[in-house]
């Protein structure tokens, strides 16, 4: 039972077994890169120092980004950085809120929970940040891994899902609104499986 | 008192190792990495405040600027089974820290080990710069290490944990869904029309009709259909000609539309992109509409 304690938070990782749509196709990479384009970017303000005494606050885009992997570790990196204007995706990479990271694994490692003969991809949260209590940016972590998955799903329907928060679907009503609108309401079902933390 | 602080400021930040009984190799690391995004969240989770004032700053700027600000808690894989923990304040210099710690899983003759070092450590006349929750987050990876049992979080704030992660501030979402949508495209391909329409299954959108002359996809979120497009595909001549229509249908949800849009606005890249994988050419086409 090594799975038993990846229980369904939206820091917890999530493996994933598919079976891939054609051989050479990098199905997940491909996917995993543009899930970051289709995060929408927001507009957020960061300080800058002008002078010794004169700290003035600018305009930047918080944005899901996607870099390569570190290689022995992962395929690829997402990560939601602050981009302040003509700043390449290299400049805003160190100004990040969070961090996914893509792992092809061994096949076979997961089984029985993930069958063997399919391929098995970890996505994990690498680097979070808190402040006042909350994990920053949770909105569009949440988001951008529903959109992985569901890329995935579309290529292949049956693909197994084991793990961290990933469904977009219960709960969008109200968190696809969050970051507009506002709205959260306590009584979303998933709000209790998310309590689970740990 | 500073002395004597040094003193037990250095043995209480030194290096050191706790047996690591989380199971076998496979459940260890993945016992060890739930462990330490716990702490991270239990012990990131109270609002405490942190200086910015270090060395560098001259005496004045205390006096100009109010130097006390919210604390941030960072966490962050460093290597393969290497973490780094950071309390501290971000500033315009960059994360000015109170203490930083690395939590790091190795093999030893005597088995595997969890060490825990503290390799940045902010102290105040000697002593530690919120030292008794520093002493508490590694006191508590070593008894769950040793003890290869979790620590318990209290649920009541785990609750408070989500409940203020989604209740972050309001962002104003920057794309959003113009009146004039996006244009719709055209493509040739010199791959026959088979070809292509096999090319077309892996574009990354559910499929809402499938016929001998292409392809209607639903674009945007699962069960907030934001956009569809509709591509036809026919052979004209020697190649393949793709085109494509895109028609957008506001969900009521802003940032499912700004979803779809980016989608949309990125598919006709998409196909190229499927089109060349396995060598084939393919050229989008200028149409009167515009630069495509």
């Amino acid at each position: 039972m090594i799975l038993e304690s990846e229980e369904e938070s939206f820091l917890s990782p999530i493996y994933l077994g598919f079976i891939k749509p054609r051989d050479g196709y990098a199905a997940a990479s491909d996917l995993f890169v543009k899930a970051c384009r289709a995060v929408p970017p927001v507009k957020s303000y960061r300080k800058r120092s002008v002078d010794r005494r004169q700290v003035v606050s600018e305009p930047h885009s918080r944005e899901v980004v996607s870099y390569k992997g570190i290689e022995g570790q992962s395929l690829n990196l997402a990560r939601c950085v602050d981009r302040g204007p003509n700043e390449s995706d290299a400049q805003a990479s160190v100004k990040w809120q969070w961090e996914v990271a893509l792992t092809e694994m061994k096949k076979g490692t997961y089984a029985p929970f993930i069958p063997d003969g399919l391929s098995v991809y970890l996505i994990e949260v690498t680097r979070f940040r808190l402040t006042k209590g909350a994990v920053r940016d949770t909105a569009q972590l949440a988001l951008f891994r529903s959109i992985f998955i569901q890329f995935l799903r579309t290529l292949d329907p049956s693909l197994v899902v084991v793990g961290g928060q990933h469904d977009w679907q219960n709960p969008c009503g109200h968190r696809v609104n969050t970051l507009v609108d506002g709205a959260f309401d306590e009584g979303q079902g998933l709000l209790g499986q998310l309590s689970k933390l740990r | 008192m500073g002395i004597v602080g040094k003193v037990h400021t250095a043995k209480r930040t030194s290096v050191k190792s706790y047996p690591n009984n989380f199971g076998d190799a496979t459940e260890r690391g993945l016992r060890t990495k739930r462990l330490i995004r716990t702490v991270a969240v239990m012990f990131g989770a109270p609002t405490m405040t942190s200086s910015t004032l270090r060395g560098h700053n001259s005496a004045l700027v205390a006096l100009f600027r109010n130097t006390e600000v919210t604390s941030d808690f960072w966490y962050e894989r460093v290597g393969p089974a290497k973490w780094q923990l950071t309390l501290g304040a971000a500033t315009t210099r960059g994360v000015a820290m109170d203490w930083a710690i690395t939590v790091e899983m190795t093999m030893a003759t005597e088995g595997p080990q969890l060490v825990v070092n503290t390799f940045h450590a902010l102290t105040r006349d000697g002593a530690l710069v919120k030292g008794k929750l520093h002493d508490s987050l590694r006191q508590v990876i070593g008894n769950a290490a040793t003890t290869g049992q979790q620590p318990d979080v209290p649920p009541a704030l785990l609750t408070e944990i989500v409940r203020s992660s989604y209740a972050t501030p309001v962002f104003e979402i920057i794309d959003m869904v113009p009146t004039q949508f996006v244009d719709d495209f055209v493509i040739q391909s010199p791959s026959a029309l088979g070809e292509v329409l096999s090319r077309l299954t892996l574009a990354p959108h559910r499929v809402i009709e499938s016929t001998d002359s292409g392809m209607v996809f639903e674009v945007g979120i699962d069960g907030f259909p934001s956009g569809t497009v509709a591509v036809t595909v026919q052979p004209l001549g020697d190649v393949t000609e793709i085109r494509g229509e895109i028609t957008f249908h506001a969900s009521g949800s802003a940032v499912a539309d700004a979803v779809a849009y980016r989608m949309c606005t990125r598919f006709e890249n998409e196909l190229l992109g499927l089109l060349k994988l396995f060598g084939g050419e393919a050229a989008s086409v200028q149409t009167e509409g515009g630069d495509q």
